[in-house]
């Protein structure tokens, strides 16, 4: 429990103490007492000094020594050891008396007594959380992208601690542009989509001395730029398909929009291929611009590559290549393709629909003959990835020609057939002509070329990457395809008024979105909405968005609201609110259907109901984002994502990737351990991680191949459990070497839950480099500054721990030497156990699992409550201690035990306790 | 924050107090002596036009100083409009390595771009300091997009803007004409129905989250007191937009307003006059009272085949003093001079009750370079034109002492645009004999 100084509003009279302590602590004068604490603590720890961060100033009373119990119980047993105060003036004997029988008296409770279930401030949603609930609530995916910033850890180390999740104005604003784009996203979808197609060559290029190929461009430097002008009439997913091919090497090309890289295409072969970037575009004129790009720096590949090529082994053995004159044969292939291409002829009295289309037939014919033309200067036995190529454009553009026949067919209303007769009488020759040229290349196909032997550490030079087109196509449709609508789920119609249609729209939505049942004075509301923008003559889709809008920066929505029936007072949570509680715990989002149908039932709440719920949820994929958020803030590892990290240079092999990687086995393996309900006890000690190739690297584990995380099984006793992993013993060093201290510390607060107080602020401080440059083991550095006895009192229990675990490094590498010295990784903890090695620590360690247990729990209630823990909260965490020990240490009773709670399951207005005598 | 909700939102409104002042504009008097001016006739105006890749010195350096002499080569097209022009010699670019990037970002910072950092850019520190007596604060335009790439240490991405609205943030210009006039002029309707909207939204959510205050707990309310005072916050940018500030000077003729066609248009003459009619069109209805405007990207390689030169303009910029290239660099230059020329012309021939559109700018014509044989960036070339409503007294030829910063003359120019300052980045005083 994190400890702070809490100014309440209120004085409340508190009296938990048993009558015994009470009649003693009278004897004793509050004032009396407080000129005591004044004459003898306050001097160092007051307002000004604030000694070991520790204030004893505030106003003395009962309340105030049991919200800050842990500093006060701490100033009992200095008092009682006479530790404090440590230098003149010196309390008399029975001045020292007097001070411990008050704080004796204060502090004791009686805990059968204590019964209040804290007040958690209405929550806000986390960002987390809000981008899940949009996800959930409109069926598309969210994206928060770089306009929400991260909400920050609050005192209860989580960053779901409602009381430090404020709305600053410009929040607000975001929550307003993210209702509307997100609307507009939701809305896309419904109306028929855009497709535009731009040929490379008609493009533009900032680069005028590199003039396009026949077919299009060929970038082979980052400034070479093609570029137009796109307008997209909607916001939405848009789908880029660009046909391209590598010359040479395998290459990659970027797509920018307004200057902002919207994707990457991997480019891997000289095999002509469709390759597509999915990506969403707000509406409006773009400046689309494509580049080449290095295809090791790709940073969002997301190309399928749908070639139109079989890869093939060639047959026939070819002959040499004869050279070949591009300028004289395209020469030629222009005076040639009028010629040769197919041409309908005018049909009498004509309409003009029928003229328009069989203008356009031919034109697409004339663009058919082209690469006819091109392979025929080519022959058979040309370059064999040029007639890869233009065979390519014949399908393609064969497949354009297609499409404009079955249209002309329908204007001219006749069979495709019959069309097709018409056409071939017209062009009996030309096309069986065409049909030889295909012929006489039919078996030249592309292959995959066998790779070159490179030097591994040096990537291959990329090659210049080709482009013949751009199709654009959307908005599309992202995400799990779902049959019934989340949103429209109803639709004006013959039988439906717009009115009821949107009636029903938005009292659903705004059901789901306030996570409560509606009233019909609050629909009319938002209906208003609906109305004003109809009569205006919107359309139906625009004046819907207008009512949901609303909704989605409505306060029902960005609050939590747990009203109870009174504003004041202690209330049991309703189903609804239970169902709200519970999936932003487990899923850190809004509640499903079937969670909604229960707690409509009234049934949510029944234990056996309850129970199985949180079996159902866990099971759900969506928890997955629990047990990701809880993990990484609980052993505090999410900071090496951000602030924390080790020195490049000193450790170049602690790549980004890796650093991803040691992240996500800490994540997986806690992950794993609470899907399938082991014991949390292997947190400490397990035979199994998570690993790929460059993690099993660092640990010294062979036979590991290729990047995908998977579970492994360990054989070394040294590693196995959290305190071996490579995330945590980073997390816990600094940027040049390890930190005993710090491990020391972190495996007393983190995992047993036990703070420790800061150093004396004259506690110098190693330099970064200590050991290294003077030839000494850290130990040896450390041994000195324990000899001081100001800081012995707490290194003598932090030390000997993080010396257990020096034979890791600050990036977690299993070592047995440091700085030319064997590392003596033996320690003897203050209660006298002795051990060696980290294999042994962890040993001793799972003998306090009683004291792991209890800390686990409170941190489990602490993140499901989303408030800092209070001391009246102790009787539920015995509960919740109690269960999880006796049922062998399951995830599953652990999270069950804490839905079950007290203070899960109520509220109260108020943070303080009252009298209740 | 008021404790007692039981008042109407209007009166809490103002009851609140600081934290939520009367619309923007009406607390702003005229703040400097310029600014009282544009209050009562047209206001001054400032319009930059960057051309990359330098010029041929001997080409361009004319003959002769002060009011006696004699224009150059390149200079020629500007030859009807020698009284109102200045041309400037002797001013530096920011020294330092860097190639085109650097000289592109130096253009109106005059500051030395390093590990990718620059510094504000004169328009864009005009644009904030009197951008909020017009529609737009300021307009870049330009004819190319971003490229990719690196050159000397710098994205030559960097290169396709002088405009940077902070150290660390570039504006990138509009290419396509047709989306800068929406911009302008066109978006004035929508955004005033979308702010409508946002504005019955906002009603209705305010009026939840004051339903939702009476029902929540003491502890609660100061939540819904955050959330209220965030919404109130969106409010008043609404009423800005629905309320627009009051116009502090209208122009007596309203020009007609034709929406270019859609797309980029394909050939560059045709590209760039759409552009330079958009800046007069910006200026003369002070929709905006600063533009900049690139004509091409500070590392362009535009082909200039239709004018009859063989290569790039980065190219043949890299003359190699050959007399095939130097001839083929000097009508570059001029072509790209002789646009300038076109629109000073239309400025000059606009009349704003007794002065012309001209009178009343400055439009400020140069390059990062002066000679992109060597990307040599001392005493660069530059011409300032029209009068500043009178601040400015062109028809000269001023040459400065060897080695003036150009953020002296952007500080000159700073302070012609009413802007209170007496030193602009690496500025070391302001250039004399501008008036």
């Amino acid at each position: 429990m994190k400890l702070l100084s809490f100014i309440f509003a209120a004085t409340l009279f508190f009296s938990l103490q048993t009558v015994d302590a009470a009649d003693k602590a009278q004897a004793v004068s509050l004032k009396n007492v407080q000129s005591l604490m004044n004459k003898y603590c306050v001097r160092c720890h007051g307002e000004k000094k604030k000694a070991g961060k520790v204030d004893l100033s505030s106003s003395m009373s009962w309340q105030q020594l049991r919200l800050n119990r842990k500093v006060w119980q701490k100033a009992l047993d200095k008092i009682k050891d006479e530790e404090m105060p440590p230098e003149k003036p010196l309390p008399s004997k029975a001045e020292r008396q007097q001070m411990i029988d008050w704080l004796e008296a204060g502090l004791k409770i009686d805990w059968t007594k204590v019964k209040h279930p804290g007040h958690v401030t209405m929550p806000r949603m986390n960002l987390a959380e809000y981008s899940n609930t949009m996800r959930d609530l409109l069926g598309i995916p969210f994206r928060a992208g770089d306009q929400f910033t991260e909400d920050g850890e609050g005192e209860s180390g989580f960053n779901n601690d409602r009381a430090a999740l404020f709305i600053p104005p410009a929040l607000m604003e975001k929550y307003f542009a993210a209702a509307n784009s997100s609307l507009d996203e939701l809305i896309g979808v419904r109306l028929p989509p855009i497709s535009l197609h731009f040929e490379a060559e008609k493009m533009f290029m900032t680069e005028q001395n590199s003039p396009p190929t026949d077919f299009g461009y060929v970038l082979n430097r980052g400034q070479m730029t093609l570029y137009d002008s796109v307008t997209f009439p909607r916001s939405g997913t848009y789908v880029f398909t660009v046909r391209s091919w590598a010359i040479g090497n395998a290459t990659a090309a970027r797509l920018r929009m307004n200057d902002e890289v919207i994707g990457d295409i991997l480019v891997p072969t000289t095999k002509p291929g469709e390759y597509t970037i999915t990506a969403f575009v707000k509406a409006g004129a773009k400046q689309m611009a494509w580049n080449i790009q290095n295809p090791n720096q790709v940073k969002i590949a997301k190309n399928a590559d749908t070639s139109v090529n079989d890869v093939d082994q060639r047959k026939k053995k070819r002959k040499p290549q004869k050279s070949f004159d591009q300028k004289a044969a395209g020469k030629i292939v222009n005076e040639q393709a009028p010629k040769n291409a197919s041409v309908f002829a005018p049909i009498k009295d004509e309409t003009g629909e029928i003229r328009k289309l069989r203008n356009r037939l031919n034109s697409a014919a004339l663009s058919l003959q082209r690469p006819y033309e091109w392979l025929r200067q080519l022959g058979p036995d040309g370059e064999e990835s040029q007639i890869i190529r233009f065979k390519g454009y014949i399908a393609d553009r064969a497949a354009t020609l297609e499409k404009v026949k079955k249209e002309l067919a329908q204007a001219m209303k006749i069979e495709l057939e019959e069309l097709n007769k018409q056409i071939e009488q017209q062009n009996t020759e030309r096309l069986a002509d065409n049909l030889k040229l295909l012929a006489a290349v039919k078996d030249i196909k592309s292959k995959a070329k066998p790779k070159k032997k490179q030097n591994p550490n040096k990537p291959p030079k990329p090659g210049n990457v080709a482009i013949d087109w751009i199709k654009i196509h959307g908005p599309v449709r992202t995400g799990t395809a779902r049959k019934t609508p989340l949103v429209f789920v109803s639709e004006p119609g013959q039988s439906v008024s717009k009115q009821i249609a949107a009636r029903t729209i938005v009292s659903q939505f705004a059901k789901r979105a306030f996570r409560r049942p509606v009233t019909d004075k609050e629909i009319i509301r938002y209906l208003a909405l609906f109305n004003m923008s109809d009569k205006r003559g919107d359309s139906f889709e625009d004046s819907i968005k207008l009512s949901l809008s609303a909704i989605l920066v409505s306060p029902n929505f960005l609050l939590r609201t747990e009203l109870g029936p009174k504003p004041e007072g202690e209330f049991r949570l309703d189903d609804f609110q239970l169902a709200s509680r519970l999936s932003y715990f487990l899923w850190l989002s809004m509640p499903d259907v079937e969670l909604f149908d229960l707690a409509e039932k009234r049934k949510l709440h029944e234990p056996n109901i309850l129970r199985a719920q949180v079996k159902r949820m866990l099971n759900d994929e969506k928890s997955k984002a629990f047990t990701l958020t809880f993990s990484k803030q609980w052993l505090g590892i999410g900071a090496l994502e951000k602030e924390i990290g080790p020195d490049p240079k000193k450790f170049p092999i602690y790549t980004s990737s890796l650093q991803q990687s040691i992240i996500d086995e800490t994540v997986m393996f806690f992950d794993s351990v609470v899907r399938e309900n082991r014991s949390l006890l292997e947190l400490l000690e397990s035979k199994e991680t998570y690993l790929n190739e460059e993690l099993a690297r660092l640990y010294g584990i062979k036979d590991v191949k290729g990047s995908e995380m998977r579970k492994v099984k360990l054989d070394d006793a040294n590693r196995g459990g959290v305190l071996s992993m490579a995330s945590v013993l980073t997390a816990t060093s600094l940027p040049l070497r390890t930190s005993p201290v710090i491990r020391g510390k972190w495996v007393l607060e983190t995992i047993f839950g036990e703070e420790q107080p800061p150093p004396l602020p004259t506690a110098a401080e190693l330099p970064e480099d200590a050991a290294e440059k003077k030839g000494q083991t850290l130990r040896e550095v450390f041994e000195l500054h324990r000899k001081a006895p100001e800081c012995a009192s707490c290194h003598v229990r932090m030390d000997p721990i993080g010396f257990g675990l020096e034979n890791f490094d600050a990036i977690g590498r299993f070592r047995t030497k440091q700085g030319g010295k064997d590392i003596d990784s033996s320690g003897v903890l203050p209660d006298g156990e002795k051990f060696r090695g980290p294999a042994e620590l962890k040993q001793i360690m799972l003998k306090s699992k009683a004291r792991f247990a209890q800390n686990l729990s409170e941190r489990m209630l602490s993140f499901a409550l989303g408030r800092r823990l209070e001391y009246y909260d102790e009787p539920a965490i015995r509960k919740i201690t109690q269960s999880l020990v006796e049922r062998d240490y399951s995830p599953a009773e652990l999270i069950s035990a804490v839905v079950e709670s007290y203070p899960f399951q109520y509220q109260h207005s108020n943070p303080v306790t009252e009298e209740t005598q | 924050m008021s404790r007692n909700w039981q008042i109407s939102r209007r009166s809490m409104l103002k009851g609140t107090g600081a934290a939520l002042a009367l619309p923007f504009l009406d607390v702003m008097g005229p703040a400097t002596a310029a600014e009282a001016k544009a209050a009562s006739g047209p206001p001054v105006r400032l319009a930059c036009l960057f051309q990359p890749n330098g010029v041929f010195p001997p080409s361009w350096d004319p003959k002769g100083t002060g009011a006696d002499y004699e224009l150059s080569p390149i200079l020629e097209p500007l030859a009807s409009l020698k009284d109102d022009i200045f041309v400037l010699s002797n001013l530096d670019n920011c020294l330092g390595g860097g190639g085109h990037v650097a000289a592109t970002g130096g253009f109106l910072t005059g500051v030395s771009m390093k590990n990718q950092k620059n510094a504000v850019s004169l328009d864009q520190l005009v644009a904030q300091k009197i951008g909020h007596h017009t529609a737009l604060p300021s307009i870049e335009l330009g004819t190319e997009p971003p490229r990719q790439g690196g050159s000397e240490g710098l994205p030559i991405s960097f290169a396709n803007t002088v405009s940077w609205s902070s150290a660390t943030t570039r504006v990138s210009p509009e290419i396509n004409p047709r989306v800068a006039f929406d911009r302008m002029f066109r978006n004035e309707g929508n955004s005033k129905k979308q702010a409508a909207d946002s504005k019955s939204v906002i009603d209705l959510v305010l009026e939840d989250a004051g339903r939702l205050r009476k029902k929540v707990s003491a502890a609660d309310r100061y939540k819904l007191d955050e959330f209220l005072s965030g919404v109130r916050s969106v409010e008043k940018r609404i009423e800005k937009t629905l309320n627009p500030p009051k116009r502090s000077w209208i122009p007596e003729s309203e020009p007609e307003l034709n929406r270019p066609t859609a797309g980029i248009p394909q050939q560059r003459d045709v590209h760039i006059r759409m552009m330079l009619d958009l800046i007069v069109l910006a200026l003369q209805t002070d929709t905006t009272r600063v533009s900049t405007f690139m004509l091409a990207h500070g590392f362009s390689r535009k082909n200039f085949t239709f004018i009859g030169v063989k290569g790039d303009h980065h190219t043949i910029s890299h003359h190699k003093n050959q007399k095939e290239w130097t001839d083929d660099y000097t009508t570059v230059s001029r072509w790209y001079i002789s646009q300038y020329a076109y629109l000073l012309d239309r400025m000059k021939k606009i009349d704003e009750g007794g002065s012309s559109l001209l009178d009343n700018c400055m439009v400020l014509y140069g390059s990062g370079l002066k000679d992109g044989n060597g990307h040599k960036r001392t005493n660069l070339p530059l011409v300032l034109a029209g009068r500043a409503g009178g601040a400015l007294e062109p028809g000269r030829h001023l040459v400065f002492e060897k080695g003036t910063s150009i953020a002296n003359l952007h500080l000159s120019l700073l302070q012609r645009m009413g802007v209170e300052a007496d030193q602009f980045n690496s500025s070391t005083g302001t250039l004399p004999g501008l008036s």
